[in-house]
């Protein structure tokens, strides 16, 4: 089976090696941004199988950086999950109107983010 | 010539004759139709009719008809026809009336040799017997009138043109003595000999003046006392008789007691006195107006809110202006039946130049007569304090409101910038473990352990700042002053945490001026130190070592941190002193976005006050100036 590819965007450049160590660890392929910008010039050449992605960073924040990849004709199928200290539920709402496929709030347990990774992606 | 026709020729010359006399005379023909009468005798037998017209009327008719104005009707018939039977001359034959008059009767017939040409009858009244008889009625007249005016229950006066009594009554003088001496007196007179005080004589005199001169029916009302000696109010008139030059002779007075009406009258103002008190007693302001918007009255309250002085009354624009248009289309829907009563609210100037809040109330005024439009009532209550108060209450509402969002935003912000630090911290253990339970080189673990222990003190200054904030905004943070070398205190500072820092660099110090002691709290000015310097340190990895500049100047000293780090963005600049703001260039640097709020509060606890200098990529300048 081929490995997956997650691109992880994370403004915490700690917690994003971790992200990255602990899906590499359960065997995926990753892309790292630490803000939406670098994202969206990832997208422009790769397509990930799904985007994990945060809500509060830099000048584009998550919603409106999955606003922009649905507006995307290439990108519109790939699955969006949220990675997010925000656990309002209106936010948790707003995460799923804009397409996004499930809301992981932090802290997370890393087996319980590659579990719905994978329910994801299958 | 036959005796007939001298007889007609004579007769001529006899009915001018007899033309002449003052007494009653007929002349009737031998066939008894009446020849001439003169004006005399119609006037006695009280025929309304010209003498021509009683002329060719038959007499016998006429005697019957007669007959009935005398006492003995039969009688007077019957003796007519016995002295024409007779042919006998009576004089001065006596002849009473019903009505008591007496008459004198002449008669003789017209005979001429032997033969009856005619009849003639004279009559007249007892000369004597008229004057007394006129007399007789005209007293009887007289004590009739006098004993009606005597009597009657009003007071009746006479007066002569020079306002002398010529007659007054009863009840207008009860004792008699008075009433005598009264007579041919005036009323000043009459008041000075009885030395009885009479104020009320100037409102008399002005009216015997007015009805004298100008003949015209006048009236006045004076506070008298009536038979009793009680107060009573009476209305006097007096008409003015003239004679044929139309020059008053008398003036006829007479009173009626209207003390009934005044009493009423005087209720009436009592009741509306009291009302007007009232309405005047009241804080609200209350405005009568016509249906012309004319007001007609206004009252006391109207001055304590907008005024100083008096005002007119005038029209209702006058006193709220016409760019009120809700107040008056208020005003309008009653006026026009639309509405019977409307309320709404209002704000008017008030006398001390400011604006006042009213509840205003417009209702329709009240009518007796009910085709007739009754105007408006306008009631303004004075609610300024309320809306103040509601105002207040809203602004409470509102800051509360917004107090509470505050808590809400604040109570995310710090779950959002606990929760990175945690799920740092669980991957970090997550990893070791999964590291651990694979077998594989733990070579990196200690970089994971130390992942854990920095995130660990990131948390716990971030608590502790929360719990500055939070001890600040209780006001439980007291200043206290100690006068202390600054510069001991920075070089100690410097040695303990600075020299060097984490990364091996060591901060520089410079100190500009002579050192001046003056009192700070140690506690702020070292959090304030630590915080700035901790920062020219955190945001200039790999750059030379920041530095810190005193300066004491004659009236401030000035801290200077400067460091050649990554800057700030213009934009940010403003936002550093609330609370979570960040640069939005500082990338994994971490941070709680809340150390530069605690700085600011403790500078302003010392008076002063902070300048950030920077430039993106080049560095910045940090500068609290603190007034000795």
């Amino acid at each position: 089976m081929d490995k997956k590819t997650i691109l992880v965007v994370e403004d915490e450049h700690m917690l994003l090696q971790n992200i990255v160590s602990i899906l590499e660890l359960f065997g995926f392929n990753t892309l790292q941004a630490t803000n939406a910008t670098d994202a969206l010039a990832i997208l422009e050449t790769a397509k990930p199988d799904l985007i994990l992605s945060d809500v509060m960073m830099g000048q584009i924040d998550g919603f409106e950086f999955i606003k922009l990849v649905k507006e995307k004709d290439t990108l519109k199928d790939i699955p969006f999950v949220f990675l997010t200290a925000f656990a309002d539920v209106i936010d948790k709402n707003k995460g799923i109107v804009g397409g996004a496929k499930a809301y992981i709030t932090k802290p997370f347990n890393a087996k319980e983010l590659v579990r719905v990774i994978n329910e994801i992606l299958n | 010539m036959n005796n007939e026709n001298f007889y007609n020729i004579e007769k001529e010359k006899l009915k001018l004759i007899l033309n002449s006399f003052s007494d009653a005379i007929l002349l009737e023909s031998k066939d008894r139709v009446v020849e001439f009468v003169n004006e005399g005798f119609c006037n006695l037998f009280k025929i309304k009719l010209p003498p021509e017209s009683v002329l060719g009327s038959n007499c016998e008719e006429g005697v019957i008809g007669a007959s009935f104005q005398f006492k003995n009707p039969s009688r007077f018939i019957y003796r007519i026809e016995e002295l024409i039977e007779d042919k006998m001359s009576v004089k001065s034959e006596q002849l009473s009336l019903r009505d008591g008059r007496i008459f004198y009767r002449d008669y003789n017939p017209i005979i001429l040799n032997g033969q009856v040409l005619g009849h003639l009858w004279i009559y007249r009244e007892d000369p004597q017997q008229l004057h007394l008889a006129l007399n007789q009625q005209k007293q009887l007249e007289e004590v009739m009138y006098q004993e009606i005016m005597e009597n009657i229950p009003i007071d009746i006066f006479i007066l002569n043109a020079q306002k002398q009594y010529i007659f007054v009554n009863k009840h207008a003088l009860p004792d008699e003595r008075k009433r005598r001496f009264i007579i041919g007196k005036s009323d000043a007179e009459y008041y000075r000999y009885y030395s009885i005080s009479n104020d009320k004589s100037d409102v008399k005199d002005a009216a015997f003046d007015k009805a004298i001169e100008q003949v015209e029916v006048t009236h006045y009302e004076l506070k008298e006392n009536d038979l009793l000696g009680n107060e009573c109010y009476k209305r006097t008139t007096l008409y003015p008789l003239v004679d044929e030059d139309g020059k008053v002779v008398k003036i006829v007075g007479y009173s009626i007691d209207i003390s009934g009406e005044k009493e009423a009258e005087s209720r009436l103002n009592e009741i509306i006195k009291q009302y007007v008190h009232a309405l005047n007693s009241v804080n609200d302001v209350v405005f009568i107006a016509k249906e012309n918007l004319e007001v007609n009255f206004l009252n006391d309250a109207f001055n304590s809110h907008f005024l100083e002085e008096g005002i007119e009354l005038g029209n209702i624009f006058k006193y709220i202006p016409f760019q009120k248009p809700d107040f008056y289309k208020d005003v309008f829907a009653v006026l026009s039946e639309e509405k019977d009563t409307i309320g709404g609210r209002i704000t008017l100037p008030n006398k001390d130049n400011g604006q006042s809040w009213y509840r205003y109330n417009i209702r329709k005024g009240v009518s007796n007569n009910e085709n007739k439009h009754s105007g408006i009532v306008a009631v303004l209550n004075d609610i300024t304090g309320e809306v103040v108060l509601e105002e207040n209450l809203l602004e409470v509402v509102k800051r509360e409101k917004e107090l509470n969002e505050l808590k809400s935003a604040f109570v995310n912000m710090v779950s959002h910038e606990m929760r990175t630090p945690l799920a740092i911290i669980s991957s970090c253990a997550e990893i070791i473990q999964m590291m651990l339970a694979s077998g594989k080189p733990t070579s990196d673990i200690e970089s994971y352990t130390n992942h854990i222990l920095s995130e660990v003190e990131r948390m716990t200054t971030f608590m502790n700042d929360i719990l500055m904030i939070s001890k600040i905004e209780a006001g439980k943070i007291e200043f206290n002053s100690e006068e202390i070398s600054l510069i001991s205190f920075v070089n100690e500072l410097i040695k303990k945490s600075y020299a060097p820092w984490k990364d091996d660099r060591t901060l520089n110090l410079a100190v500009k001026g002579k050192e001046r002691v003056f009192p700070f709290d140690v506690k702020m000015l070292r959090h304030i130190l630590q915080n700035l310097i901790e920062n020219s340190f955190k945001y200039s990895p790999n750059k030379p070592a920041p530095s810190l500049r005193l300066r004491y100047s004659n009236s401030y000293i000035t801290f200077s941190v400067i460091d050649s780090g990554i800057g700030i963005h213009p934009d940010d600049i403003e936002k550093l002193f609330s609370s979570f703001a960040r640069g939005r260039n500082v990338g994994s640097i971490s941070g709680t976005g809340i150390g530069l709020v605690v700085v600011k509060y403790f500078v302003d606890q010392h008076k002063g006050s902070i300048r950030i200098k920077s430039k993106l990529d080049a560095g910045t300048i940090f500068s609290i100036k603190i007034p000795y």
